[in-house]
């Protein structure tokens, strides 16, 4: 192993990290952004 | 005679509103009252429904609910009512301003009795539907959500703070014609309004069609909640040689009158000033009362008067205003009804007085009470407003519905208009960028290949990168072009208008499947994808029509699946390339009318809702609107690609890569993901396709349906038609059209419905398939033996 695969392992490790904190986040939140803004109103929801 | 009688283009009274419930009372908020004059515009293309011109605009209705309605015809050039306004020759005296919520006039500065400080200012925005008050609620707050020119664009509450004043908070409603509630968007906006009780109220009236907005008005000043009145789309009264005496209006109606454009800009600071004020020192209507005292010897004014006196008590303890609540019982409003709790005694003594109302007036209860609102309006508009004869929008939408929904016209027009969208999305615009972006991916993904490999990167890590998340995500994101296209032109469709045009004349056809014509949006867009249809879905008015467009939406082929069938097309039959791809579509349909024909036996009985909508006039779309709803969609579907599907890319890699004891495998047959579907290979081994690498593929399917032919090609190598029958290839192709969404649409499936009927419609759908597949697959091993 040398220290690219290093640098490749941690950095998709960290993609795959901040995809799930991604998920997570909007999970927790209840509603995120569903991109249907003509009849969601879920990001002015969530400010309230 | 009936409405449905009336000859096209003829003038008539309507004498008398038939039909019952919540219905009938939608028709009389609507302004279909007796004595209102109307005038059949056009008949839909296929006959059904009908599109009338009242009280000054337009409304659809379907012919089994204009025969409820009775009118009297009258000669074209003696109609009795034309549209209220002031005499041409009338002496224009400049009229008092009465300054209502001005500080200094209405009391002196310093005055009043302010709320404390520190109190949050919570304004409730009302207004009928399509009035712009989307288009004030963006101006007033800053905030970016999405316009459309479709009524009920709004189907739940929006919050934000003012500009510039961080003490208040404004909530955009939906639409509502009335505060009798019809929908379930005009229940969010009455139920607000009644038991959040906000400091005050903004009520935005479309000043080019103010009869009937003025009718809502009427009901929200009963309310005794401080309001102020905005006057929008004044620049195009004002642009068609139209006004309105504001100074006037304001007197009468008793609370602050502010022209503004919304769509300009113009006039909110002053709106927002009266706004603070009036909800700041809780100034409310100097004005609830607009019965006549002499109209038919007072029958309403002694009847409604009357009443509030008896159930004064009633209303005080249920916290209702007595003015409302008076009117609602007249109304036999069920709802304020058992919120009241009357005795019986109490509810025997109205109905006499009901009775002896509807006697004197001669007039149902409802209809009187609408007759009562109506004749108010149509004072105060002669008093205050000048309208011109036809605005110039109506005039433009006029000529354009000649064609787009002229008689012979509509539907070729509308086939053109949509495959003009598909061809530019698919193959001009969205396809061109999808090329571009796609070689940009090619290089990108070579460049790191490149890289890793100099680096001497590890075979291993080499591939998940490469070969997992490279390919995954990149072929996800290189749809992201042909998503944005689409929207682009479907949002300018709904914008300019042409939707509810779209809604009128297919409702025949779709009320025979047990549809609205509305539901014709969810489905057209189902064609692009399945994801956004679902959520378009919200604008329908009732839950079983929503469900029911929901569940046969994914029967319309999404462009995922096109590759699959470019795919295998090319390879079992080039040389019916067009028949069957067209042939698929056409199938997808035919099996989703068949579906909708069971549901409405069973599980979804009854009618679809009535079809009583406004057709609103074109507008050109705001480029900063569609702008920002393509932001949102690309946005929402980059975050999406580096999020689910990047997870889900490196989930299924490993699966792919990792035998049963997590060791690396080179032989995909030793995989997990082997392993995982060799226990559907019994399932599909009817159809034809009882191999494990395409049941692998049709997993991979179920993640996105890009991947099914990736997932092919990686298996099978080659040669895929040396592999499996031409049959068992027909069948896949019937399969993958309507098997199971990919975990996207069922997501947002799940979101509208919840997860059983998320769950159930996998289980539906793959059964639905399997049938469907199986029954070709027999038909080609015994017809053709192919």
């Amino acid at each position: 192993m040398n220290i690219w695969d290093v640098v490749v392992i941690i950095a998709v490790a960290a993609a795959v990290g901040a995809a799930v904190a991604g998920i997570v986040k909007n999970k927790k939140k209840g509603r995120g952004c569903c991109g249907d803004c003509s009849s969601c109103g879920g990001c002015a929801y969530k400010e309230r | 005679m009936t409405l449905n009688e009336l000859k096209l283009g003829q003038p008539a009274m309507i004498k008398k509103v038939g039909g019952e419930g919540r219905l009938r009372q939608h028709f009389l908020d609507m302004g279909v009252i007796p004595n209102a004059e109307v005038t059949l515009v056009k008949y839909a293309p296929m006959g059904d429904p009908i599109e009338l011109l009242i009280h000054g605009y337009k409304l659809t209705l379907r012919l089994s609910e204009a025969e409820k309605i009775e009118v009297e015809p009258l000669e074209s050039k003696k109609s009795v009512k034309t549209a209220p306004s002031k005499s041409k020759n009338s002496k224009k005296s400049k009229s008092h301003h009465p300054g209502l919520g001005e500080e200094g006039r209405f009391h002196p500065k310093g005055s009043g009795d302010p709320l404390p400080e520190g109190t949050k200012l919570t304004f409730a925005l009302v207004g009928n539907q399509n009035s712009g008050k989307t288009t004030l609620f963006n101006q007033l707050t800053g905030a970016n959500q999405h316009v459309g020119n479709f009524p009920g664009v709004t189907v739940d509450r929006k919050d934000g703070a003012i500009k510039g004043h961080p003490e208040t908070l404004v909530t955009d409603l939906p639409g509502i014609y009335s505060m009798s509630p019809y929908s379930s968007e005009e229940i969010v906006s009455r139920n607000f309004v009644l038991n959040e009780k906000p400091k005050a109220i903004i009520n935005i009236v479309d000043a080019t069609n103010i009869e009937r907005n003025l009718y809502l008005t009427m009901q929200l000043l009963e309310m005794d909640v401080p309001m102020v009145v905005a006057l929008n789309m004044m620049d195009e009264v004002t642009a068609n040689a139209g006004t309105v005496d504001v100074n006037e209006l304001e007197a009468l109606l008793g609370v602050p009158v502010v022209p503004i454009s919304a769509a300009k800009n113009q006039g909110i600071d002053e709106l927002v000033r009266h706004a603070v004020h009036i909800a700041h020192y809780q100034e409310k209507p100097l004005r609830q009362d607009f019965c006549c005292e002499t109209d038919h010897g007072g029958a309403v004014h002694r009847c409604l008067h009357g009443i509030a006196h008896l159930i004064q008590d009633h209303a005080l303890k249920a916290d209702i205003p007595l003015r409302f609540a008076a009117s609602k019982v007249i109304e036999n409003d069920t709802l304020v009804l058992a919120q009241l709790m009357l005795e019986q005694n109490e509810k025997e003594m109205i109905e006499h007085i009901v009775l002896q109302m509807e006697k004197e007036r001669g007039l149902d209860r409802s209809a009187a009470i609408a007759d009562m609102r109506f004749a108010f309006i149509d004072k105060v508009c002669s008093q205050t407003v000048t309208k011109p004869k036809q605005s110039r929008e109506s005039i433009r939408s006029e000529k354009i519905d000649r064609i787009l929904t002229g008689k012979w016209t509509a539907i070729p027009a509308f086939i053109i208009i949509m495959a003009a969208v598909f061809f530019l999305t698919f193959n001009v615009i969205g396809g061109t960028l999808q090329g571009w972006l796609e070689t940009g991916i090619d290089a990108l993904t070579g460049l790191a290949d490149t890289a890793l490999t100099n680096a001497g990167v590890n075979e291993v890590i080499h591939g998940l990168v490469i070969d997992g998340i490279f390919a995954g995500v990149g072929s996800v994101l290189s749809f992201l072009p042909i998503i944005v296209t689409l929207f682009f032109f479907l949002s300018l469709l709904e914008d300019s208008g042409y939707i509810a045009r779209v809604a009128f004349f297919m409702d025949k056809l779709l009320r025979r499947i047990g549809l609205s014509g509305r539901s014709i949006v969810p489905l057209l867009i189902g064609f692009g994808c399945t994801v956004p249809a679902v959520m378009s879905t919200r604008t329908l008015p009732s839950e079983r029509d929503r469900k029911m467009t929901i569940l046969l939406t994914p029967f319309m082929s999404c462009t995922a699946k096109l590759p699959i069938y470019a795919f295998f097309v090319d390879a079992f039959f080039p040389r019916y390339k067009a028949l069957i791809m067209i042939g698929l579509y056409l199938f997808g349909i035919l099996t989703g009318i068949i579906v909708a024909f069971l549901f409405k036996g069973t599980m979804f009985k009854g009618e679809a809702v009535p079809f009583v909508m406004e057709l609103p006039n074109y507008r050109l779309p705001g480029a900063r609107n569609v702008a920002q709803l393509l932001w949102e969609k690309a946005k929402d579907f980059l975050t999406k690609a580096f999020t689910v599907i990047l997870v889900a890319t490196v989930v299924i890699w490993f699966l792919q890569s990792l035998d049963p004891h997590f060791n690396f495998t080179e032989v995909q047959e030793e995989s997990i993901l082997a392993m995982i579907s060799r226990l559907f290979v019994p399932v599909m081994k009817p159809l034809g396709l009882g191999d494990w690498r395409i049941c692998t593929s049709l997993i991979s399917g179920f993640m996105a349906k890009e991947s099914v032919v990736s997932t092919l090609e990686i298996l099978f190598g080659e040669g895929v038609e040396t592999m499996m029958s031409s049959a068992a290839a027909a069948s896949l192709l019937v399969f993958s059209l309507l098997y199971t969404p990919c975990v996207a649409a069922i997501a947002s499936i799940r979101r509208e419905l919840g997860s059983k009927w998320a769950a159930g419609l996998v289980v539906w759908q793959c059964a639905v398939a399997w049938v469907a597949a199986s029954v070709v697959h027999l038909i080609g091993v015994l017809v053709g033996g192919i």
